[in-house]
């Protein structure tokens, strides 16, 4: 495939035709061959009136980070939660029958997290559980929630380990954000895509697992697309570091053509703050896969370069599906921004779609057993599921409870329209070229499996 | 590379004078008052809140005159921390250490959840007056003048500590508390005065250098422990007392690290650890405490 072995340079035709890569803001990007545009937004499958719905409400734990660091990122998903529950329940509820009772407990350290779930679902009797962002966290309560018989839709706390080494064959867990590979493949391919010719590569991850596992991820993709490069430099800060100067000038001094970052969150914020001062964004080009993750009005302002490789989890950003095509993008974002005051990131998102899908799935449940479903039968209905969001379609893989989509990255961009920094040029990454088939890992998968393109 | 080498030792500079200014304030308060202040960190983070607050909410022109709002907010704080010596510390002075750390651990969780009700969970980190400046051209690279202003105003700090602590009455008199403070009450020094003085000389070091690096990391939740710690390690290989130990050892954990960052990232949390444990198995009163 692609030129001869001697070539140094990769085969951007080949490596397009590959892809597949959709690469515009008008297009949502087709999962499986679906795609709709639906005209009606909120769809309630209002019961007949033989079936038996109590009329009592339903319980659903919600755990997520209410204060702390992991808030910037973590409390938008609350507020997602919350809408899609006040626009259920504004419908009578599910079924239109069964008001939803959001019972919410702070997300915090692993141990805080267990007590708070297992509160939740011994003492307060809920029916179902909703949130998480950590890692850690999911990573310890999906083992607790297959115990325990609960269903429980992780939002976020995405580290692959959770489907490919502690909950190998889920019964009652599933996820809505991709695993954190699909973020990180995704964000290399968008590089490589956006910048072909690059040879000097720097790294700057928080120095945990996440960071870590970036690490591991991009150089993975890299090595099957670009003939020779080489790292110039990696650097570990710690998760909440507060000064990054000794960073920055080491990275100005390795002079890598690209400097891949996962720094999320507050962290970015200050790092990027701190770089402009040491002119870091005119020398080096920066990927990164997290700029523009947290909420937009509290994310990078108008002093954030233009030109970097926007990310945020390869999930959702607020302008895209633009509104004029992608009503239920409309819907969400105003209903968001009317009762928030701001624009919702990916983790709101991600939050609102989690809901629905819990919803669609007790809806499909309820016509086949002609009453209120029971747990495993609204399991059987969530796996399989293809449902519309706000950021496009979204499909749950029934062998590993795992949700996904197109991965989305961006441009930074300064616009009239936004007082702070926005993500333009929108590419969407089809999701079956960076996300594995069931039963291998990621990182063997891309080893084992993808071409050299070059 | 010799210019990379140069920009680090800068960058170390920048991050040890602020350890240093911060510590200083922690080491007077032990050495003198024999009191393990572990909300010491927290009058930091309390005055870069405060800046951080003023120079966000204030529209002051010519913005050089902002510069004065951090020495403000440290103003504001060595009012608090007159407040709390005199209400809190004062009755514990003679009490058992445990009394002092639970005292203070309780102050930690009273000041987190302050610091929430008052100024919000977000952080805070006011850029205009730190991009004000702009940048120059040091060996070679670009370099943000506003760090200058800091290593400028922490080494001023430090100069006047040194004066205060060996050219003046008060310092003889706080030196001699720190060696024996019944014979120094003998000799008729005012303790109790002495040790307010210390303190809130201490709290406003720590004060100026929090209001000061606010527009760089910005205030949030975790800068007060993350100050703690540096001013512990520091304190440990300097030697609890000495104000040249701590600034000799603000330099070697900040050059350790900054080194670490540029050559062995993957050590950057480590290394500092490692010369606190290289320290204390050779000389466990610090390089140079115990004297």
């Amino acid at each position: 495939m692609g030129m001869t072995e001697k070539s140094k340079s990769i085969d951007r035709r080949e490596f397009l035709k590959w892809l597949g890569v959709i690469a515009t803001s008008g297009a949502v990007g087709a999962t499986l061959g679906y795609f709709a545009t639906p005209s009606k937004i909120v769809e309630v499958e209002k019961p007949p009136p033989s079936l038996k719905i109590p009329e009592t409400p339903v319980k659903i734990g919600f755990q997520t980070y209410y204060t702390g660091a992991p808030s910037i990122l973590a409390e938008p998903i609350a507020k997602g939660v919350k809408l899609a529950v006040e626009e259920i329940n504004a419908e009578g509820g599910f079924l239109g029958k069964r008001p939803i009772q959001l019972l919410e407990k702070d997300e915090g350290t692993v141990d805080d997290t267990k007590k708070g779930y297992i509160k939740l679902v011994e003492e307060d009797k809920i029916d179902y559980y909703l949130g998480l962002i950590s890692s850690s966290n999911t990573s310890a309560i999906a083992p607790i929630a297959e115990d325990l018989g609960v269903l429980t839709i992780f939002i976020g706390g995405c580290t692959n380990n959770v489907f490919e080494e502690i909950d190998k064959n889920p019964h009652f867990v599933f996820r809505i954000m991709p695993p954190d590979s699909v973020s990180h493949v995704g964000l290399a391919i968008m590089t490589v895509l956006t910048w072909p010719n690059i040879k000097k590569i720097a790294h700057l991850h928080p120095d945990y697992s996440f960071g870590h596992d970036a690490y591991m991820y991009i150089n993975a993709v890299l090595e099957k697309l670009l003939p020779d490069f080489e790292i110039v430099y990696e650097g570990w800060p710690p998760f909440q570091a507060t000064d990054f100067s000794s960073h920055i000038s080491s990275i100005i001094a390795a002079k890598p053509d690209v400097l891949f970052t996962v720094v999320w969150g507050n962290d970015f914020t200050l790092f990027y703050k701190q770089a402009l001062g040491y002119g870091l964004f005119n020398q080096i080009k920066v990927a990164s896969g997290y700029s523009h993750g947290i909420t937009p009005n509290k994310g990078p302002e108008k002093d954030y370069p233009e030109g970097c490789i926007a990310g945020f989890h390869g999930t959702y950003y607020f302008t895209n599906p633009p509104i004029e095509s992608w009503p239920l993008n409309k819907q969400f974002v105003t209903n968001y921004h009317n009762k928030f005051g701001e624009y919702p990131n990916y983790g709101a998102e991600s939050g609102y779609a989690g809901m629905y899908a819990l919803k669609l799935a007790i809806e499909k449940a309820a016509k086949i057993t002609g009453g209120w479903p029971d747990v495993d039968k609204v399991i059987e209905c969530l796996e399989g599921l293809q449902w519309l969001t706000p950021s496009g379609c979204r499909y749950i893989r029934p062998e590993d409870h795992q949700a996904y989509k197109n991965a989305v990255y961006g441009i930074s961009s300064n616009v009239p329209e936004y007082n702070f920094s926005v993500a333009t040029n929108i590419t969407y990454i089809p999701v079956e070229k960076i996300m594995q088939p069931p039963g291998i890992k990621a990182i063997d998968w891309i080893k084992n499996t993808w071409p050299k393109l070059y | 590379m010799l210019t990379e080498a140069l920009l680090i030792l800068l960058n170390s500079l920048f991050y040890a004078l602020v350890i240093f200014a911060v510590s200083s304030g922690f080491n007077l308060i032990f050495g003198v008052m024999k009191i393990v202040n572990l909300a010491h960190g927290h009058f930091y983070s309390l005055a870069a809140f405060i800046s951080a607050f003023l120079l966000l909410n204030t529209k002051i022109e010519p913005i050089y005159l902002a510069f004065l709002l951090p020495f403000l907010a440290a103003l504001i704080t060595s009012l608090v921390g007159l407040a709390f010596e005199v209400g809190l510390l004062r009755p514990i002075y003679r009490k058992p250490y445990y009394l002092q750390i639970l005292l203070t651990l309780g102050v930690i969780y009273i000041f987190n959840d302050l610091f929430c009700i008052i100024f919000g969970r977000a952080p805070l980190q006011p850029t205009e007056i730190c991009k004000a400046p702009g940048s120059i051209i040091i060996f070679n690279q670009l370099y943000p003048l506003y760090n200058l202003i800091v290593i400028g105003v922490s080494f001023t700090i430090g100069v006047i500590l040194w004066l205060l602590l060996y050219k003046t009455k008060f310092g003889i008199a706080l030196r001699a508390v720190s060696l024996d403070t019944e014979i120094s009450l003998a000799l008729g020094i005012d303790i109790k005065k002495i040790y307010t003085l210390t303190f809130v000389i201490s709290v406003a070091l720590a004060g100026i250098a929090g209001g000061f690096i606010v527009p760089v990391i910005a205030a949030s939740l975790g800068i007060a422990e993350e100050m703690l710690i540096l001013s512990l390690i520091v304190t440990i290989i300097g030697g609890m007392g000495s104000l040249k130990g701590a600034l000799i050892s603000s330099l070697i954990v900040s050059i350790f690290r900054s080194f670490a960052i540029f050559a062995f990232p993957e050590f950057e949390l480590l290394v500092i650890y490692l010369v606190a444990t290289i320290v204390l198995l050779i000389r466990p009163v610090g390089l140079f405490g115990g004297g």
